[in-house]
């Protein structure tokens, strides 16, 4: 008997070695050269902007490749990598290590078009309502309702909402100052335009990467506002913007061009309307880039922006006396 | 600890235990039965730890793996012609892959199997029997790793329908009074036990899963990555499951299986491979 469960035993172990068939060989690897060619190769294959943005992916390998040396530090690697990916000029691109993470500084391609202490100071006060992720006030001799979101990572509740709308119900207008708002979550988007929406509104369409080809995208996937709460705003709505307005902050500017009592106000967003999407090298390090891109109606692309309906920048004498131009401009437009 | 608290161990552990080891319809020893205690319809329920290993080209071209927890449960058809059975259960643990640093993954592994298989050859009285059939099997699996931001959960469906070939080897045995794993007081008499061991290959094997692109949260500000999975056919699988069964003299089994399932499926893009090392140790509570 010992000899037969023996035997089976032997059988089993032998069986389970099969799994070398299924399992091929292990690509992890600290090697320079070979952590280059797979981010690369996954970039060109995957990254949904070169056409848009004119970018020659091939001459960028011909750059970066004589810079991979054998033997380098994990830190060099990482620069030569960090540049390469830079040259994407994209706000959703980054590498992560576990001493550094690569980013592109969108934000650095126009002027801070404002100045939070100004804000705080003039605008919200001291008296300042905090809902939610909120801060606002009414503005403007009570004419108008000032609210600044500075994050669309912290949570937007239908309550909250339907608080500021209830609040500001017999203003004239109301601000929605997103200006150096980076992103963060898509549903507060969402739940945000649902509640500025009047009737169901086509707000953008998308289509995601669904091969290596630069032009390999499946879709569209239409974007919609569907009015919900019971509470609407009357009045006309300004948003404010500028370079630093990035992600979800431009999917937000891009859908709030499509209502018809919307007026963007301020620079261009900074763009980034590819959803990022995450993976690995052979080192463990991680990367994102977009795989997606975002359309309007008439099929324009913003990735590398979306610009105002009226561009207004801060100037240096309304600062030095303390008056925020954008937000005074809004005012101007929203009294019209 | 009260009085209550007591009581209360007391029903939710020990009853079990005790009703297992003393079945009222089958508290007459093996030897003196009628019955063919090898065969019967049973309710197995086991513990399960498994040592897993996942690797997602879609997303990393780097081996995670790790231990996974859980329970299976079965009903089984023990026939002398058929051998029926049809069960499922879970698994969930960490997986990491270790570079430079760690990358961790939740993993979440739902199973079920259904499988007939009808007896071709015997000898001894079955002591010795072959069966074969038709197996339908698969997996539901969900990693979950935060590093991947967009790409970070993956969920996918992987089923298969496997031409199966078990092997059983039924031992009778006379013995003397003892005690089992030097705790459970054995009676004397003739002990049944059984070491079965089957073999599946796949006939169909199908995958639904990640397309070329991993994200789960869209612009239309719905987050349903399901939409983003493909149904395909192909890859391949191969799956051994050796179960051993001490027959206790109520009827009951006590049972130690090792199941090792392993798959790669998909494109070159999202390729996925998969191997389970799952043991299970359990009771098969007798129903008949």
């Amino acid at each position: 008997m010992k000899k037969h469960i023996f035997f089976l035993l032997l059988l089993l172990l032998g069986c389970s070695a099969c799994e070398d068939l299924v399992f091929t060989e292990n690509e992890k690897t600290d090697k320079a050269q070979d952590n280059f060619e797979f981010l690369w190769k996954t970039a060109n294959e995957k990254y949904a902007f070169f056409d848009y943005k004119k970018i020659d992916w091939d001459a960028v390998y011909r750059q970066y490749k004589p810079q991979i040396q054998t033997g380098m530090s994990q830190d060099s690697l990482f620069r030569v990598l960090f540049r390469m990916m830079n040259e994407l000029k994209d706000g959703h691109v980054n590498l992560i290590s576990p001493f550094n993470v690569s980013k592109y500084n969108f934000d650095l391609l126009g002027p801070t078009n404002i100045d939070t202490r100004i804000v705080k100071e003039k605008y919200l006060r001291e008296n300042v309502y905090t809902t939610g992720a909120f801060l606002h006030n009414a503005i403007a001799n009570n004419q108008v309702g000032y609210v600044r979101y500075s994050s669309f990572s912290n949570k937007v509740s239908g309550f909250d909402m339907a608080f500021v709308f209830s609040r500001y119900a017999k203003t004239k207008g109301l601000i929605f100052d997103l200006r150096q708002n980076g992103g963060g979550s898509i549903a507060n988007v969402f739940t945000m335009l649902n509640y500025l929406a009047n009737q169901r509104t086509f707000l953008y369409r998308s289509y995601i990467k669904n091969g290596p080809g630069r032009e390999d995208f499946e879709g569209p996937q239409d974007a919609y506002a569907e009015p919900t709460g019971n509470i609407r705003y009357a009045g006309k709505v300004a948003i404010l913007v500028d370079r630093g307005s990035f992600s979800a902050t431009s999917f937000f500017t891009l859908g709030a061009r499509e209502l018809p009592n919307v007026t963007i106000i301020g620079d261009s967003t900074g763009g980034g309307l590819g959803i990022p999407n995450g993976g690995q090298l052979p080192n463990g390090w991680t990367y994102r880039f977009s795989i997606s891109r975002t359309l309007t109606a008439n099929g324009e692309n913003f990735e590398s922006g979306i610009p105002p309906d009226i561009r207004v920048l801060l100037t240096e004498s309304d600062r030095l006396k303390g008056i925020d131009t954008v937000i005074e401009r809004a005012v101007v437009e929203l009294l019209k | 600890m009260n009085t209550k608290s007591n009581a209360l161990i007391f029903h939710t552990l020990l009853w079990p235990l005790l009703f297992f080891f003393q079945h009222p319809n089958t508290s007459t020893a093996q030897s003196n039965s009628d019955k063919d205690y090898r065969f019967g319809t049973f309710l197995n329920v086991s513990g399960a730890v498994s040592y897993s290993k996942f690797r997602d080209f879609g997303v990393s071209p780097l081996i995670y793996s790790g231990a996974l927890y859980g329970g299976m449960g079965e009903l089984a058809f023990d026939r002398r012609k058929w051998d029926v059975a049809i069960g499922g259960g879970g698994l969930v643990g960490t997986i990491s892959e270790k570079s430079l640093f760690t990358t961790q993954a939740t993993a979440y592994a739902i199973y079920y199997n259904a499988q007939g298989l009808y007896r071709f050859w015997q000898k001894d009285d079955q002591q010795f029997d072959l069966k074969g059939g038709l197996q339908l099997n698969g997996w539901v699996n969900i990693r979950e790793t935060p590093s991947f931001n967009n790409a970070s959960v993956a969920v996918e469906a992987l089923n298969t329908v496997s031409g199966a070939v078990k092997f059983n080897w039924r031992i009778a045995k006379e013995q003397k009074g003892r005690k089992l794993l030097w705790i459970f007081p054995t009676k004397p008499g003739l002990r049944l036990m059984k070491l079965s061991s089957q073999l599946s290959v796949p006939l169909v094997n199908t995958a639904w899963r990640p397309k070329y692109a991993y994200i789960d949260d869209f612009t239309n500000g719905k987050s349903n990555f399901l939409e983003r999975n493909d149904f395909t056919i192909g890859g391949y699988r191969l799956q051994w499951r050796t179960d051993f069964s001490y027959y206790l003299f109520n009827g009951n089994i006590f049972k130690i299986s090792y199941q090792w399932d392993t798959q790669r499926l998909g494109n070159t893009f999202n390729r996925l491979e998969i191997g389970h090392h799952i043991l299970l140790v359990g009771f098969s509570i007798r129903m008949n």
